[in-house]
């Protein structure tokens, strides 16, 4: 393997997950310290790792059209290496994720994207903020999780789908808010608590019915029917009226997923 | 001789002089070949009827063989899947033709080989599959573990793996 050129060595990292490109770069300096005769000074694994965040930053820009602003999980602090943005690539490829943050009253918790909670922010947003899954459902029976990590600060927490289609359309948050009703269940505040299970399943074998169950059970909202088409999961919080004095900044609720159906 | 005589052959040379006839239609698989069929000007009186040779001095006999079974097989029997990432499986059987997975199945020394001479011949299918089985080794390995399966030696004060294992944690 010494003997490789860096191309072959790029070619061979290029098969590998991000946990193995991590223990490539500590066998030994070729691979993992920075090169200085690079133009990146990264080293040969780290390279790596960047040049497959490029790729599917692309990707996601050239099929999807999303805006950059949107994908949060691609964004790298300066602190943090390749390899960990990679890790999260690699969590989007292979589990359930909060792929799209839309809006600014919603954040990933501590870089996780499987972890949201919701921020007020002074003067309000331009529409409503959602975090949104990459999976894109159309036929079968799909089912997701989602865990109270945290409540309070909001007046409730919405968790539904979105079309597809509409998710896209970004021009129109307000608009975007109106759909998001349709086709989610509102659940106040005084329904749940901290470690609370929302679930929710999408069934298109039973004529395309959305149902919710809390911890199990079917808290008597009337399921959505007639649903067709391209879905994704979506989940947002409700806030109430923004306001600009400062004791209403800060974060509210936080959800994480919990389990899923295959993606 | 024209680059696009797809009926004809041509002549590869090993590293040890040995030569192999093989059609040009397969023989193109490889870039290598392609840009210097383009480049070649063939005298018509040469004493070897104006059959191109092209010398590999990267490539020893043994695996010179392997690469023309391969393109062989991919332009006469069934061209290998295209491998996409991200990875559908982590069995190679399960990504590419059984066929695939199986002439890759070689002892590592052999595999190395086929990987150099599919970069230096420009075989792109080729090197993705033979890169391909090098990650499959690699796979869950631990950094002390891949040192040995492909002897190589750490280079790192024990200060320095320290310090790289706390930035890529």
């Amino acid at each position: 393997m010494e003997t490789c050129t860096d191309d072959v060595i790029f070619a061979i990292a290029s098969f590998l997950k991000p946990n193995d490109l991590v223990n490539l770069a500590l066998v030994c300096k070729r691979f993992g310290s920075k090169n200085a005769t690079s133009k990146t000074e990264l080293s040969m694994m780290e390279e790596s790792s960047r040049h497959r965040i490029t790729i599917a930053t692309k990707d996601a820009w050239k099929n999807n059209h999303w805006r950059d602003s949107d994908l949060l999980w691609i964004r790298r602090d300066e602190r943090e290496s390749w390899m960990a943005v990679h890790h999260r690539l690699h969590l989007i490829q292979t589990e359930l994720v909060f792929s799209h943050v839309i809006g600014d009253a919603i954040t990933y918790v501590d870089g996780d994207i499987k972890h949201i909670q919701g921020r007020r922010s002074i003067g309000g947003t331009d529409g409503l903020s959602v975090a949104m899954c990459q999976k894109v459902m159309e036929s079968g029976r799909h089912y997701a999780e989602f865990i109270v990590t945290k409540l309070g600060g909001s007046n409730g927490i919405i968790a539904g789908i979105i079309r597809h289609e509409d998710a896209k359309d970004l021009s129109n948050r307000k608009r975007l808010g109106d759909i998001i009703h349709r086709q989610s269940f509102y659940l106040e505040s005084y329904l749940l608590k901290r470690g609370d299970v929302i679930g929710l399943v999408l069934d298109f074998d039973d004529g395309g019915e959305l149902t919710v169950y809390i911890n199990g059970f079917f808290p008597g909202v009337e399921p959505r029917r007639g649903l067709s088409g391209q879905y994704c999961w979506v989940v947002t919080m409700d806030h109430g009226i923004t306001s600009p004095d400062t004791e209403n900044r800060g974060f509210s609720s936080s959800i994480r997923i919990l389990s899923s159906s295959p993606i | 001789m024209d680059g696009d005589d797809v009926h004809g052959t041509l002549k590869l040379v090993s590293k040890e002089g040995d030569t192999f006839e093989v059609p040009i239609e397969i023989a193109k698989l490889s870039n290598l070949v392609v840009t210097t069929l383009g480049e070649e000007d063939i005298d018509e009186d040469d004493d070897d009827g104006g059959v191109v040779e092209i010398p590999l001095p990267n490539v020893k006999a043994t695996v010179l063989a392997k690469v023309i079974e391969y393109c062989t097989h991919y332009k006469m029997v069934e061209p290998m899947t295209p491998i996409t990432l991200p990875l559908k499986s982590n069995r190679i059987s399960e990504i590419v033709q059984d066929w695939y997975a199986r002439f890759v199945d070689v002892d590592q020394t052999m595999l190395f080989e086929l990987v150099t001479a599919a970069n230096f011949m420009d075989i792109k299918s080729l090197l993705d599959l033979t890169c391909l089985a090098v990650s499959v080794l690699i796979k869950g390995k631990s950094a002390e573990e891949i040192r040995r399966i492909f002897n190589i030696g750490n280079d790192f004060s024990p200060d320095e793996e320290v310090h790289l294992r706390e930035n890529q944690s």
